[in-house]
C-alpha cells in the first residue's frame, strides 16, 4: 500500500538501512575498543581478536550494501 | 659481640648491597625464569586459562621493565555461560522459522536481510561476551596488583595497588556451584584511601591468596 506515492516497503528499506548505518558506527567503536584492549594488555590472541572485530565491521558494511541492492 | 639481627641473605651466604652482581647473563635469567615456571607445574600457561602462573610473553600498560608478571587471573570459564547460552540459542533460532514462520509476512528479500541482521547481532553478543571475559583481568606482579576493568565499550578502569600497601587478603567461596567448580572471590584490603580490590569469581581463590601473601612477605624480607 503506497504512502504519498512511495511504496511502504521502500520506506521500511530506508529505515532499515539507517538502523544498519548506526550499527556500522557501533561496529567501528568495537574495532577501536579491541585496539585499546590490545594496547592495554598483551596477553596473546591479539591477532584473531583484531581480525574478528574487522570481520564484524565488514559484515555490518556488507549487510548495508546488500540491503541497498536487494531490498 | 654477635649480631642480634642476621638477614636471611647473610645467613644463606648471599652477597647484597653494592657488591651484589646483577644478572647480566641472559642465559642465567632464562634459567631462573624456567625454574620458577616449574614451581607449580599443575597450573597451565594456556592463553584461555583463567589462572596463569608466570605467563609467557605478557605485558600490560605502564609495566616496569624489571617487573615480573606472576599471575594473571580472570573469571572462571563457567561465567561465560551467560553469553554462550544466548549465543547458541540465537544461532539455532532461524532454523525454527520453518516450524514457526513468524517473519513469513515479510517479502523474501526482507526475510533474508532480517536473518543476516539476526546473525550479526549474535556475533556481537558473543564477541562482547568474550572480550569482557578475556580482557577483564587481575594481574599480580612482583611489585603490585593491577585490576584491569573494561566495563563497556568506552569505559576503561585500571586500579593499581602496591604489594606493600596490602593489609588483608581474604578468600570467599560461597554457593553450591562455586564450591562444585572451585571458584570464589578474593578481597584485598589496602592501606590506600580507595577501599581495595575484589577479584570476583576467580578460580582457586585460596591459591591466589597464598601467592599474594608470599609475594608480600618476599617484598618485606
Amino acid at each position: 500500500m503506497p504512502i504519498i506515492n512511495i511504496p511502504t516497503w521502500e520506506i521500511v528499506k530506508w529505515f532499515l538501512v539507517f538502523a544498519e548505518l548506526i550499527y556500522l558506527v557501533f561496529a567501528f567503536v568495537v574495532v577501536k575498543q579491541v585496539r585499546v584492549m590490545i594496547e592495554t594488555l598483551e596477553i596473546g590472541f591479539s591477532f584473531p581478536v583484531r581480525l574478528i572485530s574487522y570481520l564484524h565491521f565488514l559484515f555490518a558494511l556488507g549487510i548495508i550494501i546488500l540491503s541497498v541492492v536487494i531490498l | 659481640m654477635p649480631d642480634i639481627f642476621v638477614s636471611r641473605r647473610e645467613r644463606l651466604g648471599e652477597s647484597f648491597g653494592p657488591q651484589e652482581q646483577p644478572f647480566n647473563d641472559k642465559k642465567e635469567i632464562k634459567e631462573i625464569k624456567q625454574k620458577r615456571h616449574h614451581i607449580h607445574p599443575d597450573y597451565d600457561k594456556k592463553i584461555f586459562s583463567s589462572l596463569r602462573y608466570y605467563p609467557h610473553n605478557t605485558r600490560f600498560i605502564n609495566k616496569d621493565p624489571d617487573e615480573e608478571v606472576v599471575l594473571i587471573v580472570r573469571k572462571h570459564p563457567i561465567s561465560n555461560l551467560g553469553w554462550l547460552v544466548p549465543f547458541a540459542l540465537m544461532l539455532f533460532a532461524p532454523i525454527t522459522l520453518k516450524i514457526f514462520p513468524i517473519i513469513s509476512f515479510l517479502p523474501p528479500n526482507f526475510q533474508l536481510v532480517s536473518i543476516m541482521i539476526w546473525y550479526m547481532v549474535a556475533v556481537i553478543v558473543s564477541l562482547e561476551g568474550f572480550l569482557t571475559w578475556f580482557f577483564n583481568v587481575h594481574i599480580v606482579t612482583s611489585d603490585r596488583l593491577v585490576d584491569v576493568n573494561f566495563t563497556n565499550l568506552i569505559y576503561k578502569e585500571i586500579t593499581e595497588v602496591d604489594l606493600q600497601q596490602i593489609q588483608d587478603v581474604k578468600s570467599t567461596v560461597g554457593s553450591v556451584i562455586r564450591t562444585l567448580f572451585r571458584f570464589g572471590n578474593v578481597s584485598i584490603q589496602t592501606a590506600a584511601e580507595n577501599q581495595g580490590i575484589i577479584f570476583e569469581g576467580v578460580p582457586n581463590p585460596d591459591y591466589i591468596v597464598k601467592v599474594i601473601r608470599e609475594l608480600r612477605e618476599a617484598g618485606e624480607g
